[in-house]
């Protein structure tokens, strides 16, 4: 009825624009010559930019956040593949329950999972560290690596696993050899949300370190809270710039 | 997790090469029982609300090289019977010995049995030379040997050219004839197979039948064949097990299950029966005399002890009824008339009965054709009535 309307075609594009418009804003602010958060006024400079590649802070905090996203990540991907491959084996009558117990961080609110990593991670004097640091958003991040791998497992044949058991493979090797290579795509699903959500966690981040370990959200904080530093608005160009590359790449793909 | 068990090669494999190519012997294990299973229960979810008695209390036993399939309707627990064998499912109680081991407590792959499974179960991820590959592979086979076999097993169902392709690039003729290869390939002494012929078309499930028979043939290997056609189970199998809603009905060859069925069941789900009450009216040496309402006497041998008086089923294939006219013996009234192509088939009514007969055309043995509305006698030719107490 409405064919190519273009009512239709001006309302998504006015709430695109919209949604857009707060991530575009900060372009020309990264621009500025002056030592703090502006509108450049005529005089533009890169010295943000180069200000990145500081290795005591921006670049430092870079590496921080890199480093426990790719260590958390793996984790929570093969820690979630290990429960989920349980679960669809075993199908225990408390299976609903398990599940249930392992989304929970997603409903309890941050700041309640974070006071308790804080104790938690003090009484084991890994407060503030990498280790601890990295143990703390596994914990977050599970949940949603949990809910990509049960998804390709709820897809997978069963009599595939029956199969690979009644050619003469064990439990491990079937597992090896059957169901991990058919749910690789929610095995990477399940690693890339990980990675995503590890490098931009912040509320538990904010309470579990921050003095000798300082991911890059924390240092954006700081910053916007203390120094007004304009390199903020340079990092969050870049970042801008990877997601659109990431999602352009993804879409290339298909 | 379920604990791996290592055995170094945990399962008996048939001792000879089994090359189904010319020349080479067939394994054999002459008078050996290849699956028993004893007073075999299995309650699905037992203790819950939804308790399901899958099968109860079955007593079967397999021989060696024998081609037995497992018929019955849907539902009646074939599969389960399978599942229990494979290993995939634990028993309820009873026991179940393959080659005279105690096998109950075996994982599946330390069972020497394969499977073709219903949906075929090929690995979606490997070519169909690394699907025939995997048992063998697993087995810890050199490669040599894992290649020479996959090559024979590939010739064996003609799937030569699609070696290299993957499952989901096939047709359904073409994954049964690997899931086949697959499951032959570490040479089992036995094959389950479940329904692996429902998938394909009337032509190919044909074609399949005579193959999958004369493999069974060549290889030696027994085939435990699970089926809901009938046909297909009198057209292939050495020895026919009949199953309803979780009872063994009747173990035999194809001709005892068709020409003596022991009950209502078997008399009616294989082929076509005509199904008559009848008052049993005098018994004299084995023979009884039998009261038709509506008809009249008629004479059967009967096996079992019956009593004056006791009503019994009669059971006669439309076949093996004989109409005629002009004998003035005229009760059957003809009520429709089918044209089969090979055969024509008559209903009856006769009395209060209602009857099939069918008769080859062409006037064999005094066959002449009828019309609806005619009104012919009936006959049973000689041995054609079974006595059924149940
Ligand atoms: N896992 C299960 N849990 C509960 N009940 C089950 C389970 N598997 C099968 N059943 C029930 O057990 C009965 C026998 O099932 P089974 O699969 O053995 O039937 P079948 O003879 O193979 O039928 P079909 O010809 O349709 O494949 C059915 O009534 C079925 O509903
Ligand atoms: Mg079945």
């Amino acid at each position: 009825m409405f064919g190519k309307s273009r009512l239709g075609g001006f309302l998504a594009g006015a709430s695109g624009l919209f949604l857009l418009l707060p991530l575009v804003a900060v372009i020309p602010f990264s621009f500025t010559a002056k030592r703090f958060l502006s509108m450049p006024d005529g005089e533009y400079s890169l010295r943000h930019y180069v200000a990145i590649f500081d290795p005591d802070t921006w670049l430092a905090s870079i590496g921080t956040s890199t480093l426990v996203a790719l260590l958390s990540s793996v984790i929570a991907t093969a820690l979630a593949a290990a429960f989920g491959i349980g679960i669809w084996l075993r199908r225990p009558a408390s299976g609903r329950f398990l599940i249930g117990l392992v989304l929970l961080p997603i409903i309890v609110p941050p700041v309640t999972s974070a006071v308790a990593l804080y104790f938690l991670l003090a009484q084991i004097g890994l407060l503030d560290t990498v280790p601890g640091l990295v143990l703390s958003h596994v914990v977050m991040i599970v949940p949603f690596a949990v809910i990509a791998i049960l998804g390709a497992l709820s897809r997978l044949d069963r009599n595939l696993e029956l199969a690979a058991r009644n050619l003469g493979a064990s439990q491990m090797q079937s597992i090896i050899m059957v169901i991990l290579p058919n749910i690789r795509f929610g095995l990477f699903a399940a690693w890339f949300v990980s990675l995503v959500m590890s490098w931009e966690e912040s509320s538990v981040t904010l309470f579990v370190s921050g003095v000798n370990v300082i991911t890059l959200p924390k240092r954006i904080w700081d910053n916007l809270r203390l120094d007004l530093d304009p390199a903020v608005a340079a990092i969050s160009v870049i970042m801008i710039l990877a997601t659109t590359l990431v999602i352009l790449l993804r879409k290339s793909e298909t | 997790m379920q604990r791996a068990i290592k055995h170094p090669d945990p399962r008996p494999r048939a001792e000879s090469n089994i090359v189904p190519m010319a020349g080479s012997d067939p394994v054999r294990h002459p008078n050996s029982v290849a699956a028993e299973v004893r007073n075999l229960r299995k309650t699905y979810n037992a203790g819950t609300p939804h308790a399901h008695e899958a099968l109860k209390d079955v007593d079967l036993s397999i021989r060696a090289n024998e081609f037995f399939t497992l018929l019955g309707p849907s539902g009646c627990g074939k599969t389960t019977l399978l599942r229990i064998l494979g290993g995939f499912e634990m028993l309820t109680s009873g026991t179940c010995r393959i080659f005279g081991e105690d096998v109950s407590r075996l994982p599946p792959e330390a069972r020497p049995v394969n499977t073709v499974f219903q949906q075929y179960a090929l690995f979606p991820h490997m070519t169909v030379r690394r699907n025939i590959a995997f048992g063998l592979e697993m087995l810890g086979k050199p490669r040599a040997e894992v290649e020479s076999t996959v090559e024979r097993m590939l010739d064996l169902v003609h799937m030569t050219d699609y070696a290299d392709r993957r499952p989901d690039t096939m047709s359904g003729g073409q994954r049964q004839r690997v899931a086949l290869a697959r499951a032959l390939a570490p040479q089992p002494k036995l094959l389950l197979l479940d329904e692996p012929l429902s998938a394909l078309d009337l032509k190919l499930r044909q074609k399949m039948r005579l193959e999958l028979k004369s493999l069974q043939r060549e290889t030696g290997i027994t085939f435990i064949f699970v089926t809901h056609d009938q046909e297909e189970a009198l057209a292939m199998s050495d020895r026919v097990a009949v199953i309803s809603n979780g009872h063994l009905q009747q173990v035999g060859t194809p001709e005892d299950i068709y020409e003596q069925p022991q009950s209502r069941f078997v008399a009616d789900f294989i082929g076509e029966s005509n199904l008559i009450e009848a008052k049993v009216a005098g018994v004299t040496g084995g023979e009884a005399s039998l009261d038709i309402e509506g008809f009249g006497k008629v004479h059967a041998p009967v096996a079992e002890r019956v009593e004056d008086g006791q009503k019994v089923w009669l059971s006669i294939r439309p076949e093996r009824l004989v109409l005629g006219s002009g004998d003035g013996q005229e009760r059957a009234k003809v009520t429709d008339r089918t044209y089969l192509g090979n055969a024509v088939e008559y209903h009856l009514h006769v009395g209060e009965h209602a009857l099939t007969a069918r008769s080859p055309r062409g006037g064999l043995r005094g066959r002449q054709d009828f019309a609806p509305g005619d009104v012919v006698s009936v006959g049973f030719e000689p041995g054609s009535i079974k006595v059924l107490l149940s």
